[in-house]
């Protein structure tokens, strides 16, 4: 089954000036000087060149005719032996399904899990319907009497806090920097059961009181 | 056809599948190196045929891809290294083939422009 090793450019390029030294050799006798014959020899060939190129570009079309034909004596094997092909084709998918159950089990445990107490339980809220204004959608944003309701509502979630996602500068040595931040209610480090590496934390009743804010 | 016009009666063989032909006849005979191959064709053909050089390697790396042909590296009779190209069993079979289409495609040519004669 093993194929030849595909001639190298060199052996090619060896044979073509074996030929026209072979060729130089027949005018040599036929009365031309060595010289002469030489010349004529390559005339006769034309373009050496242009020949090695059409020798690579053989060889390229020959790789396809190669992948063609191992393409076919696989799908030959595949029809030949359908037990076995469904036996690897199986057990391939069950390795594939099994590996990437696993990964995502491993993704949402350890790598996307936010680290705050219990994860698990937070939700986030959002509705869909109508703008107030026109148009329809969904979104996160709640009015403040309505979170305060929610808060209020403890049947169903033990705590509830409001963030709205903002962009502030932040004062580092002598410059300023823009940085990602958050405006949250009061009750945000408790919920989350998380306490601040730096600074002071808000009482958590003291109420937060935008028009709008983001639950 | 890309038969090309020399001078007066010689014609170069450039016509693809006539140049595949023509080589597997002339390895028919016997091993070949690329030269002779050329060279026999020539004189066998009273000089009408006349190979390109260029084409004849081409053709040859072709050949032997499809099987039809197989080289060894050797020494031609004047004490050149050259590489000898013989026939393969599948190679005479395409011979055969090659042979037999051409033999009809000459005689359909005869018959189409004999008729062409006879009705003008």
């Amino acid at each position: 089954m093993f194929r030849k090793t595909r001639r190298s450019d060199e052996d090619f390029h060896a044979e073509i000036e074996g030929h026209l030294q072979l060729e130089a050799d027949r005018r040599v006798e036929e009365g031309m000087s060595r010289e002469e014959a030489l010349a004529a020899a390559r005339r006769a060939f034309g373009n050496v060149t242009r020949s090695r190129e059409r020798f690579y570009e053989a060889n390229r079309f020959m790789a396809l005719d190669h992948l063609r034909r191992d393409l076919r004596h696989a799908l030959l094997q595949v029809r030949r032996a359908p037990v076995s092909t469904a036996i690897v084709i199986l057990s391939l998918a069950l390795g594939i399904g099994f590996n990437t159950g696993i990964f995502s089990l491993a993704d949402q445990a350890l790598v996307r899990a936010l680290p705050v107490a219990k994860p698990e339980q937070l939700v986030l809220l959002d509705w869909h319907g109508g703008f107030v204004g026109g148009g329809v959608g969904t979104d996160n944003l709640f009015s403040h009497p309505f979170y305060r309701e929610l808060r209020q509502e403890t049947h169903v979630f033990q705590d509830v806090f409001a963030r709205f996602p903002t962009d502030v500068h932040l004062a580092v040595g002598h410059g300023t920097e823009a940085v990602g931040a958050e405006i949250v209610s009061g009750s945000y480090f408790k919920t989350l059961g998380v306490r601040p590496a730096l600074g002071r934390r808000q009482p958590a009743d003291l109420p937060a009181r935008p028009a709008q804010q983001r639950l | 056809m890309s038969i090309r016009k020399r001078d007066d009666r010689a014609y170069s063989a450039h016509l693809q599948g006539t140049l595949d032909l023509l080589i597997l006849r002339m390895l028919a005979l016997g091993p070949r190196h690329g030269q002779g191959i050329a060279r026999d064709i020539q004189r066998q053909s009273d000089e009408v045929l006349i190979v390109d050089h260029g084409s004849l390697y081409p053709a040859l790396q072709r050949l032997e891809a499809k099987g039809w042909i197989e080289a060894t590296w050797g020494t031609s009779e004047n004490n050149r290294k050259a590489r000898f190209y013989a026939l393969t069993p599948r190679g005479r079979g395409q011979l055969v083939r090659e042979t037999d289409r051409w033999g009809r495609l000459v005689a359909a040519m005869g018959r189409v422009l004999a008729r062409d004669g006879a009705d003008g």
